[in-house]
């Protein structure tokens, strides 16, 4: 009699565990459709989003749209095709955004936006970076720069991404107001197009033509500060103008510190991506999720780059240790 | 129909302008809805085609491009600025459509059914019936830069935007006609008011307010020559209307005077409604005015109508009415006002008959024929009155006649036979002359028969004397019982002659003031007839008692002597003329003699003496006989006295007294036996007493007390001179008594005291009594006047009146100023008419025709009555207040 209780038992214990393994087996899938995954800065903020998904449980697919629309347009409707539970884009432009939000309503897939925002539509969360705080806070470092030095009677230039993006807008009010604040001049603005060397290059040179006292460029990317730095050179300035940038590439760990770049304001594509699939998967579990969020942006010298160094390696570059 | 129900002139004018104005530009709106139609669809298809070609152009980069959200942003952007003049706007995407894998993706925008736009649905039927619907559409391929058919523009339209424009147009239209009416109406309004309306209301209000009689010539300028033309021909119609006017108030005025000339009253019967309609005069007959009737009716001649005439009339009017006579005519008897029934003649006739022949109209007037009713019933009254006198005349005369043929058979035979014997026995005498013994019984013959002679001649003297009135009574104070004891004795030989027996049951003194020598005469009278008609062996039976008597009002106290025999009796039809003279009774005259003189002298001597004397047969409690009674009136030692005053009910009662002083201001004649009658001095006591107790309650009022003494002290003079026999000082006093009780009334009167005072009011009661004693006399004159049978007679009686009228007024007057009478004023002045209509009656003389004196009589009662109901009535509720 006693062995057939314990029969019963083992076998309760068996069915039970065989229904949790089955209700395991039913993975959720998320896609994130990205404008071009070839960027450091987007292929970082791919990986934060791998990482969260597998730690949450979800399957990831990552759909790189090469900057091309149509490529955008056809990742999108075949996540859509594969059924997948939810989004997350980082589109080619804020307009892209609309069209892929209406096919997502159509389909009923809940989108979460890193970075790139929308000109319309609906979706669950925006996660973007402070670009304002962050411009403000590589102002000051760069205000401290001028004043330890006692440049202040010089002027900055500024070599800004599109200034009809907000982004843009965010970053030059934030880096001009910490000017103004220390009482330093604005040495003009160039927008990039493009965003070739060529055009930094041209932009940067054209900075120092044009504006003799100039003592720094801020350049409000990462990815061309060599061409700022050959204009730079070429123009017989070098040692005479500082220069600060936007985001992070590897090699500014070791330009920082040297003394090549004055600083560099950082976001964290690695822990936006991870904010991105937390905030879908509170939205697909039913919880209230906030709609606009955005993350700080690290202001990074010479004088915190030590300090800072292991968040910047894996919220800022993904470096994973 | 009511002017009310009539449109308004102004009304009328507004109707039309809004009718005209929603006419004019209900057309202007149409034309130019019409208008606005054809250029808006025009406009509308060239839009649509401007768009499709538009959008083709720059759709196509985007499509190339994949810029969904671009091409959607320019779609919207067109739509927005297209004013909603598109129905829908659809982009196919044949490049997407490669992508979705379907022909083309769709992408575009509809109008929704309120305002703004919603997105295309395709697989949505609303969407494609309001695309069915479409008014115009056009569509173009878009082409890529290589020519490649990349996409499709697909444009609609509808006239919403056309309906939109056109109901604004329309609401344009209709505010801009409504504030043009509004403009247009008031304006044409004003003006038509200023220059139509208000001259047309002036002319009505003249029309009104002036009821054509003061109406101005020509009507003041009326703005414009229409409307002054129209006023010229209203005042041409209103002056016509106007002399028209005229012409109908002379016309009735006419008649009317003819109505007053008739002093007529009319009136005019709705016979099947009974309502009635009378003028003043119908109810001035009956002493009334049309508002005291009001409101009136068939019923209000009913109400005053006599009953007994009202029959008569319904007779009378059923003839009418039945046709059987055309007029109505009937004297009826009306209660007037005053209280008296007056004769009226009603006459009418029916002017209106119903279809069925039954009455509807009647007119008909009323005359006061109340004189002549006076008149005829005065003349019967004469008639009868000298018919009956001529009776009684003719009887007296008769009578006369054979009393004077019995008196001068009596008188032959008394006086025959006494004169007879005397020849006889002189005769006889001279014949036996020589027979000592036989001349002297027949000389002591002659002398009896002489004595008679002379008796019945002295008697005749008597009678003749008294009954002129020339016979002086020598009063003295006499016992009643001795004289007839005297008496008595006096013819005790013939109750010998007779064997007669005397009772005679003497009681206590019985003493009076009588003239001895006659009243002896009356009992030997008395005594004789009684031994003349006792049988032999009779008994005659003698009472005197003392009796209490109401004469003329007053229980008075008298001696009451009866003399009673057992004779034959006298006839019930003779018993009052055995005192007449010359009159004998039938049973006893021819069997007993006597001159028949000894009853009427008696009769004389005892009124002499303000007593009576008759004869009753049988006695009481007696079978047959006679008894002949006397009443001589006791005077008790000085308790009674003659007054002058005219007293006539219960002397007792205080208001009497009051009428007495009443009646010593207004009697100023001096007192004489018509108005004597007889007062003790126990009323002068109560008099007295009233005086006291005015005086208790004013007394403060000392000169009222000093009159009292004067008065006092005077009622007591003329008392005593009363009782003295000496009426020429009794009357000295009574006029001094009069002087003083009339100033005593004044005084009271002017203190209010006898005018306020119920219990001893002399004021109202005193003018009522006086309104009455004039009502009295002037009915008396009114009666005279009528009859009018000696003019000297009614000449008096007016004086008279004339005298107690202008007394009255005096009173009156003096209390209704005390009264504070208002209107006092205007009753004076009434009172002055009325008086010289009064001195003009007095100018009546045998000129006047008899129906000018009844026309003067009806009038005179007319006056008074007036004066009376209309006056006195004034001034009465001022005294009720008062009190």
């Amino acid at each position: 009699m006693r062995k057939i209780h314990y029969l019963l038992v083992i076998l309760a214990v068996f069915l039970l565990s065989s229904f949790v393994h089955a209700e395991d087996a039913v993975q959720r899938r998320l896609a994130y459709l990205v404008s071009d995954v070839r960027i450091p800065f987007w292929d970082i903020m791919s990986r934060g989003i791998k990482s969260r998904a597998h730690s949450l449980g979800y399957s990831i697919d990552v759909y790189s749209a090469d900057n091309i629309k149509k490529t955008e347009l056809q990742n999108t409707l075949k996540a859509i095709k594969d059924k997948v539970d939810g989004l997350i884009i980082s589109p080619i432009n804020s307009s892209t955004a609309v069209t892929i939000l209406n096919f997502a309503k159509q389909s009923a897939i809940p989108v979460v936006i890193a970075d790139i925002g929308a000109d319309s539509g609906q979706y669950v969360s925006y996660i973007s970076s402070d670009n304002r705080q962050g411009a403000y806070d590589i102002g000051k470092v760069l205000v401290n720069k001028i004043n330890e030095i006692g440049w202040q009677d010089g002027s900055v230039g500024i070599v800004s991404i599109p200034q009809e993006r907000a982004n843009g807008k965010a970053r030059t009010a934030g880096f001009l107001q910490a000017l103004k604040e220390a009482g330093i001049k604005s040495g003009g603005l160039r927008q990039q197009v493009d965003f070739s060397y060529r055009e930094t290059y041209a932009h940067t040179k054209d900075l120092i033509n044009s504006a003799p006292s100039l003592r720094a460029i801020w350049l409000q990317g990462s990815n061309r500060y060599q061409a700022a730095l050959d204009a730079i050179k070429d123009s017989g300035k070098e040692g005479q103008l500082l220069l600060l940038c936007f985001d992070a590439e590897p090699e500014f760990l070791e330009m920082i510190p040297e003394g090549v770049l004055v600083g560099a304001a950082m976001q964290q594509p690695y822990l936006m991506g991870e904010m991105a699939v937390s905030a879908m998967d509170s939205h697909l579990n039913g919880k209230d999720v906030k709609q606009q969020h955005q993350l700080p942006i690290l202001a990074i010298s010479n004088k915190n780059i030590k300090e800072k160094l292991p968040l910047i390696r894996r919220n800022v570059l993904g470096i994973a240790d | 129909m009511s002017a009310w129900r009539k449109p308004s002139l102004s009304v009328l004018m507004s109707i039309v302008i809004f009718m005209t104005t929603a006419i004019v530009f209900g057309i202007y709106t149409a034309v130019e809805i019409y208008r606005e139609q054809a250029s808006q669809a025009k406009i509308i298809k060239s839009n649509v085609t401007e768009t499709v070609l538009r959008l083709s152009t720059t759709m196509a980069p985007f499509i190339a491009s994949y810029s969904i959200n671009e091409y959607e942003k320019l779609i919207a952007s067109e739509v927005d600025q297209d004013n909603h003049q598109h129905l829908a706007i659809i982009i196919h995407d044949f490049n997407m459509g490669e992508i979705i894998g379907s022909e083309a993706y769709v992408y575009g925008v509809l109008q929704k059914a309120g305002n703004g736009y919603e997105n295309y649905k395709p697989d949505d039927d609303t969407h494609q019936e309001i695309i069915a619907k479409k008014d115009f559409f056009e569509s173009r391929e878009i082409l890529s830069v290589q020519g490649k058919v990349i996409g499709r523009v697909d444009v609609y339209g509808d006239d919403r935007y056309l309906r939109e424009t056109l109901n604004k147009l329309f609401i344009t239209n209709l505010m801009a006609a409504l504030t043009v009416y509004l403009i247009f109406s008031l304006s044409l309004l004003y003006l038509t008011k200023r220059f139509f309306i208000n001259p047309l209301q002036s002319i009505i209000a003249y029309l009104t307010d002036n009821k054509y009689d003061t109406l101005p010539s020509v009507l003041p300028d009326l703005s414009s020559r229409e409307i002054i033309a129209f006023s010229k021909e209203i005042n041409a119609l209103v002056n016509d209307l106007h002399r028209q006017k005229i012409t109908v108030e002379v016309e009735r005025a006419r008649l009317q005077n003819v109505i007053d000339g008739t002093n007529a009253g009319t009136w005019e019967w709705n016979v099947e409604t009974g309502e009635t309609i009378f003028n003043e005069r119908w109810a001035e007959i009956i002493g009334h005015t049309l508002e005291e009737l009001s409101p009136v009716s068939i019923d209000t001649w009913k109400h005053f109508v006599h009953p007994d005439d009202f029959k008569i009339s319904e007779k009378k009017l059923q003839q009418v009415f039945s046709k059987q006579v055309e007029f109505y005519e009937c004297e009826v008897r009306m209660k007037h006002k005053g209280g008296r029934w007056i004769w009226v003649l009603d006459r009418g006739r029916v002017i209106q008959w119903s279809d069925e022949g039954h009455p509807v109209y009647m007119y008909g007037i009323h005359v006061d024929i109340s004189a002549l009713k006076m008149y005829e019933k005065g003349l019967e009254k004469e008639v009868r009155k000298r018919t009956e006198e001529l009776i009684i005349a003719r009887d007296k005369a008769e009578a006369a006649n054979r009393s004077k043929s019995q008196f001068l058979a009596n008188m032959s035979h008394e006086l025959r036979t006494p004169m007879h014997s005397i020849t006889s026995f002189t005769q006889l005498a001279l014949n036996k002359i020589d027979d000592k013994e036989k001349v002297e019984r027949f000389l002591n013959n002659i002398n009896e028969s002489g004595s008679r002679l002379t008796k019945l001649l002295n008697d005749l003297l008597d009678l003749s004397k008294l009954e002129a009135g020339k016979m002086a009574l020598n009063l003295t104070e006499q016992d009643v019982n001795v004289l007839f004891e005297k008496a008595i004795h006096e013819i005790d030989s013939l109750l010998k002659q007779k064997n007669l027996t005397i009772e005679f049951n003497k009681k206590q003194k019985m003493e009076c003031m009588i003239d001895r020598d006659l009243i002896f005469q009356v009992f030997i009278n008395l005594l004789s007839n009684a031994i003349k008609f006792s049988p032999v062996d009779g008994i005659i039976t003698i009472e005197v008692n003392q009796v209490d008597e109401k004469k003329k009002g007053f229980i008075q106290p008298f001696i009451q002597i009866s003399v009673i025999d057992e004779g034959v009796g006298i006839p019930e039809a003779e018993i009052d003329s055995v005192f007449e003279s010359f009159v004998q009774s039938s049973k006893t005259s021819s069997k007993k003699g006597g001159t028949g003189l000894g009853l009427p002298i008696s009769k004389e001597i005892i009124q002499l003496h303000g007593g009576e004397i008759w004869a009753q047969s049988p006695p009481l409690k007696h079978s047959a006989g006679t008894a002949l009674i006397v009443l001589i009136p006791l005077r008790q030692q000085g308790r009674e006295t003659s007054f002058f005053v005219g007293l006539q009910d219960a002397i007792e009662s205080h208001s009497v007294l009051v009428r007495v002083i009443d009646k010593m201001m207004f009697d100023q004649q001096l007192p004489s036996d018509k108005y004597r009658a007889t007062i003790s001095n126990e009323h002068l006591c109560i008099l007295d007493q009233w005086i006291d107790n005015v005086l208790s309650e004013h007394e403060e009022v000392e000169e009222i007390r000093k009159l009292h003494r004067h008065f006092h002290l005077h009622a007591n003079d003329c008392v005593f001179n009363f009782e003295k026999g000496n009426y020429s000082v009794a009357m000295n006093h009574h006029k001094l008594v009069h002087e003083v009780s009339n100033q005593l009334v004044k005084s009271l009167l002017s203190m209010n005291i006898i005018v306020w005072s119920d219990k001893y009011s002399v004021g109202i009661k005193a003018i009522d009594e006086q309104h009455q004693k004039l009502v009295s006399l002037i009915n008396e004159i009114s009666s005279q006047l009528l009859v009018v049978s000696d003019i000297g007679k009614v000449q008096s009686s007016i004086k008279e009146l004339i005298g107690y009228v202008e007394q009255h007024i005096e009173f009156e007057e003096r209390m209704l100023a005390d009264a504070g009478y208002t209107e006092l004023a205007s009753h004076q002045q009434k009172h002055r008419d009325y008086l010289n209509k009064f001195y003009k009656l007095a100018e009546v003389n045998e000129n006047f025709s008899k129906y000018e004196l009844s026309q003067l009589s009806v009038y005179l009662l007319d006056w008074w009555d007036r004066h009376i109901l209309e006056e006195d009535m004034k001034y009465k509720p001022l005294f009720q207040a008062k009190k």
